[in-house]
């Protein structure tokens, strides 16, 4: 489960869930990031992640949210990188 | 320590650009040049690698330093920022590499010049094409390179702490891109699954409060070929601290203490009269006639002032805002004209290899040549 309260802030909700929505642990997510859909997983890997609804615990089913993270959750680009486009002297290493 | 001519390979531009090394030439002048070589004996590998362990030992001390004493205002660093490299400190994230600039002449002690320890370039040529090189041209003699191992060995140490997959992120800048290729490549050969991403194409989420990338994916782990020092005056410099906690970033902000060129007078501070440092003052030049003056947070060579009692040099640039940090002139070596500086990896806290570049004038910046090297047992 990865849930966190930051500030004043608060973020989703997200659970690592397996096909039938049962909380597994988030490494099992993890694995989807890096891309291994095959060696010791199943060639189609039964995970996902669920946002939204409550925290919960390893083998409790998730409900309230969905597979996509809420709407709103829209995604800001271009908030790294500027200063080095102002520059213009060259790249970000030395 | 010499500095030798020899031919270079007929076909060397083919053969360094299968290597990697796609910027060999600028303009019409070789980067990469191989119409010389610098050549060492063994005692003086042993004096440059036992310096370097023992100055990157002194800048580990230094930062510890810096935090006892809350001396981050003398390095501009922002407040917010200090709280975040205090964390980072204390949890001991993972540091890949750096590279320390010293001024040698084979004879007298290695001189530490700076320490770009958050985003150093030149990391392929020192790491492979050299290598390449001289099995082609001396294959006999050795080399002070084990950067590649040694970069691969830390990437697979790392194989269990990172979570996710570990992202790539540099500016659409050829020697950049380059640099953060060569890497992914080695953390790929170390078995871990990479991405790569432009930093303007770094996402974030305020719903969620994370990075994400163009997927909409999480970023949980990411090497940014790009300074702390300008990330945090962005517009997500402050969600990058924010969330300092839960996004493991290569190199880690406290990269951000050595890579500031105030550490050489902290450094001097701590250690007055180390051989391998220069005398070094936040406050002016006190006593020194000849000295250089750098912007703290200067980069590639610009905004360096070099004063010799009445005579003065000064570089162009935009830097200077941070203050100045006034260093005691080290010239480098003069081999007829070519002054090298050697650039000394350190991977995973270790001295781990050379790269040599050289210019015409006294000021090494980003249009000096890489000149590879050898030694002799």
């Amino acid at each position: 489960m990865a849930a966190a309260l930051l500030g004043c802030h608060r973020r989703e909700v997200t659970n690592c869930v397996d096909e039938s929505d049962h909380v597994v642990e988030d490494k099992y997510c993890d694995e989807i990031d890096h891309g291994r859909t095959s060696g010791v997983y199943p060639v189609l890997v039964p995970y996902r992640w669920y946002y939204g609804g409550i925290g919960l615990m390893p083998g409790m089913r998730a409900s309230g949210g969905s597979y996509v993270p809420a709407s709103g959750a829209t995604t800001v680009r271009g908030g790294f990188g500027g200063t080095a486009a102002a520059d213009g002297a060259g790249g970000g290493g030395e | 320590m010499q500095r030798r001519s020899i031919s270079p390979r007929s076909d060397w531009e083919k053969r360094v650009e299968q290597q990697g090394l796609i910027y060999h030439t600028v303009g019409n002048q070789p980067y990469w040049d191989e119409s010389a070589y610098y050549q060492f004996n063994a005692a003086q590998i042993d004096e440059l690698e036992a310096a370097s362990n023992d100055l990157h030992a002194k800048c580990l001390e230094a930062v510890q330093y810096v935090i006892d004493h809350d001396r981050f205002a003398a390095l501009c660093v922002p407040r917010n920022a200090a709280d975040a490299i205090c964390k980072a400190w204390e949890e001991e994230p993972p540091a890949i590499y750096g590279r320390m600039d010293l001024s040698w002449d084979g004879r007298t002690s290695p001189k530490l010049l700076e320490y770009n320890a958050d985003t150093p370039t030149a990391l392929l040529e020192a790491a492979v094409v050299q290598w390449y090189w001289l099995r082609d041209a001396f294959p006999r003699a050795d080399q002070f390179n084990s950067i590649h191992e040694r970069l691969i060995a830390k990437w697979k140490e790392l194989r269990a702490w990172l979570r996710g997959p570990l992202y790539f992120a540099n500016i659409a800048d050829k020697e950049d891109f380059m640099t953060a290729a060569y890497l992914r490549d080695t953390a790929t050969q170390a078995g871990l699954q990479t991405t790569a991403l432009l930093m303007k194409d770094i996402g974030w989420q305020d719903r969620t409060r994370r990075f994400v990338d163009l997927r909409d994916q999480p970023i949980r782990s990411i090497f940014k070929l790009y300074p702390w020092e300008w990330m945090l005056h962005e517009d997500f410099g402050r969600h990058a601290i924010e969330t300092a906690g839960e996004v493991q970033w290569i190199e880690p902000i406290w990269k951000m203490v050595l890579s500031n060129k105030g550490i050489l007078a902290i450094l001097w501070e701590m250690f007055p009269g180390h051989p391998n440092l220069l005398e070094a003052y936040l406050d002016g030049p006190h006593q020194m006639q000849q000295y250089v003056r750098k912007p703290k947070m200067s980069r590639e060579g610009a905004n360096i002032t070099l004063v010799d009692g009445d005579q003065k040099l000064e570089t162009p640039g935009d830097y200077g805002e941070g203050g100045y940090v006034w260093q005691a002139a080290a010239p480098l070596p003069d081999f007829r004209g070519k002054r090298p500086v050697i650039g000394s990896w350190v991977i995973d806290g270790e001295a781990a290899g050379i790269g040599i570049r050289e210019s015409d004038g006294p000021v090494t910046n980003n249009t000096s040549r890489f000149v590879p090297h050898l030694f002799l047992k």
